[in-house]
């Protein structure tokens, strides 16, 4: 089970922050001060329900990373539980959050509940800046999504190898059999349905679309952020967010098919803004391993040395055979004794034509 | 879109809109504006690029927002279904091919409106997200004659198309063209582009009562 957010260090932000809860309560503190302070008036606790991390990241599924991204960046205590009750999960309602009686399921809808309940990453922002939000989430929706769904889904290496096996060992029994296929079918009805109209009627034109939409957008966005910390200067925004939702998992889940990950990789202002946001805002996923990442390294380790033990006995056994079968005479190596006549002449055959 | 167009796309198994080059047909906006380019005019020359990837953005939420919504519209709302999208999508054909196509298409929009997470949506949630869509864009229009410099580009066609189309457009409740009246700016936006562009052929004009 992943730790719960709640007992995250805090991260020490510039005091100009966006925490709604500072500015109420007027005065600069830690994360955790504040929301102490706010704790008492809490109308009720958030409770979230994703998909869980690996590879160093709080999540693997992009709209559960989306949601936890935002929580951090506004504030939100969420309390998060990592599903294995999946009949949800096929019909696509994960994030699911509930509080009290309400329960929201599509990320926009859970970030405009959180705005509503005062979680709000976005005030600072100027209306031209809240407009350009919306339409650069629109672009990663329309052609960078699509991609990362074949990546994750689609693609029979990526999925038989990581996608699948990671999905299914979260699944109880009966139930991992079925699920990621449907999953998977999903993904690839998605990706047909908006993108593979005529003119483009085989699926490895709409691959190829897809990815060339998919790279286009990469450098679009590393374009637009340049060299600074966010999207909109020094503070994570919602925008940060959904980029940072869509890209870590591309940027992190090792794959064996990995051509949208080498292009990211190029794109090294987009690697580091990954890379600052999970070492800033998930502190405990990304220095030492999640423990979730531990167990599988744990796991590797153990296998790795029970397969180099195995070989060792192996070579062992092979080694007492030898000596116990009976010698054979050993062979004369024919020695090569050059005369000075056939060294002459044998320096001097490689030259002959 | 004119029933002749449509007759046409079907047999040309292509999509309005194309254009019609020598012996080269090329259709949807994308490939137009890639086949202009190629040929020497281009609208988005004197952008950099920044503003080209703000530009790519803002057409991204058009097509995801408005064309959506008037897919939705068109296509899951039944009032407007029953009354007015069948009978013009079966015109051409005779009985009882146009109510099948038209069950079709009607069934093949759902299909996709699901995949997308719109299965669910209320006619009221579409026509908020239309406004939130018109809100993003009179923003980012300000008090500019178009959306970038004084030089219109990809972005102010497309949007002036959707933009007209719902204004011009008589449906059954008013309410989508009403989304878009309450801002003003989008409204001068789109006279001023017919009147600057469209005013020799004069075909519907723009009926802001």
């Amino acid at each position: 089970m992943l730790p719960l957010p709640s007992q995250h260090p805090h991260c020490t932000w510039p005091s100009s922050s966006n925490h709604v809860m500072k500015t109420e309560q007027g005065g600069g503190g830690h994360f955790r001060g504040t929301r102490g302070r706010r704790g008492g008036k809490m109308a009720a606790p958030l409770e979230l329900k994703c998909w869980g991390g690996g590879w160093g990241l709080p999540s693997v599924h992009c709209e559960s990373l989306v949601v936890l991204a935002y929580a951090k960046f506004s504030g939100a205590p969420l309390k998060v539980s990592v599903i294995d009750n999946t009949w949800r999960g096929s019909r696509g309602d994960v994030p699911i959050l509930t509080s009290e009686d309400n329960i929201v399921s599509q990320p926009a809808k859970i970030l405009n509940f959180l705005r509503k309940q005062k979680y709000n990453a976005d005030y600072q922002l100027s209306a031209k800046q809240g407009a350009d939000t919306l339409a650069y989430i629109a672009l990663l929706e329309e052609k960078l999504l699509p991609a990362v769904l074949h990546t994750f889904w689609v693609e029979n290496d990526n999925y038989f190898n990581v996608t699948k096996p990671w999905f299914a060992s979260r699944i109880p029994f009966p139930l991992s059999l079925i699920l990621p296929g449907r999953m998977s079918k999903r993904a690839l009805n998605r990706i047909l349905l908006t993108k593979g109209e005529p003119p483009l009627y085989h699926l490895k034109e709409v691959e190829a679309q897809i990815y060339r939409d998919a790279k286009e957008c990469l450098n679009l966005l590393s374009n637009r952020l340049g060299t600074s910390q966010f999207f909109f200067g020094d503070i994570p925004t919602t925008l940060d967010a959904y980029v940072f939702g869509f890209l870590a998992p591309l940027y992190k889940v090792h794959f064996p098919k990995v051509q949208l990950q080498e292009h990211l990789k190029q794109l090294t202002n987009l690697c580091r803004f990954c890379d600052d946001i999970l070492s800033c805002y998930f502190r405990l996923s990304f220095a030492g391993f999640s423990p979730a990442g531990q167990d599988i390294v744990d796991a590797n380790l153990q296998k790795l040395t029970q397969l180099v033990n195995k070989e060792s006995n192996l070579i062992e056994k092979m080694d007492d055979n030898l000596r116990q079968s009976p010698q054979l005479p050993p062979r004369k190596l024919p020695t090569l004794k050059l005369t000075t006549a056939d060294e002459e002449s044998n320096s001097f055959q490689p030259l002959s034509p | 879109m004119s029933l002749v167009a449509e007759a046409f796309a079907s047999q040309v198994a292509g999509k309005v809109p194309f254009i019609h080059v020598g012996n080269q047909v090329v259709s949807e906006l994308g490939p137009i504006v890639q086949f202009v380019k190629a040929k020497g005019h281009s609208l988005s020359d004197g952008l950099d690029e920044v503003q080209k990837a703000e530009m790519k953005a803002y057409m991204e939420l058009v097509n995801n927002m408005l064309l959506t919504a008037e897919l939705y519209l068109q296509w899951c709302d039944e009032a407007t279904v029953g009354e007015i999208t069948h009978s013009r999508y079966g015109y051409p054909y005779p009985w009882p091919l146009n109510h099948i196509l038209a069950y079709q298409k009607q069934w093949e929009v759902k299909r996709k409106m699901k995949a997308i997470g719109w299965g669910n949506k209320t006619l009221d949630q579409v026509l908020e997200d239309v406004d939130q869509c018109c809100q993003a864009l009179s923003q980012r229009l300000g008090t500019q004659p178009y959306f970038f410099n004084k030089q219109p580009t990809e972005l102010d066609a497309l949007v002036f198309g959707h933009l007209f189309t719902i204004l011009t457009t008589q449906l059954i409740n008013d309410e989508l063209s009403e989304k878009v009246k309450n801002y003003s700016n989008l409204l001068a936006f789109c006279r001023r582009i017919e009147q600057n562009y469209f005013e020799d052929k004069e075909r519907v004009p723009l009926r802001l009562a």
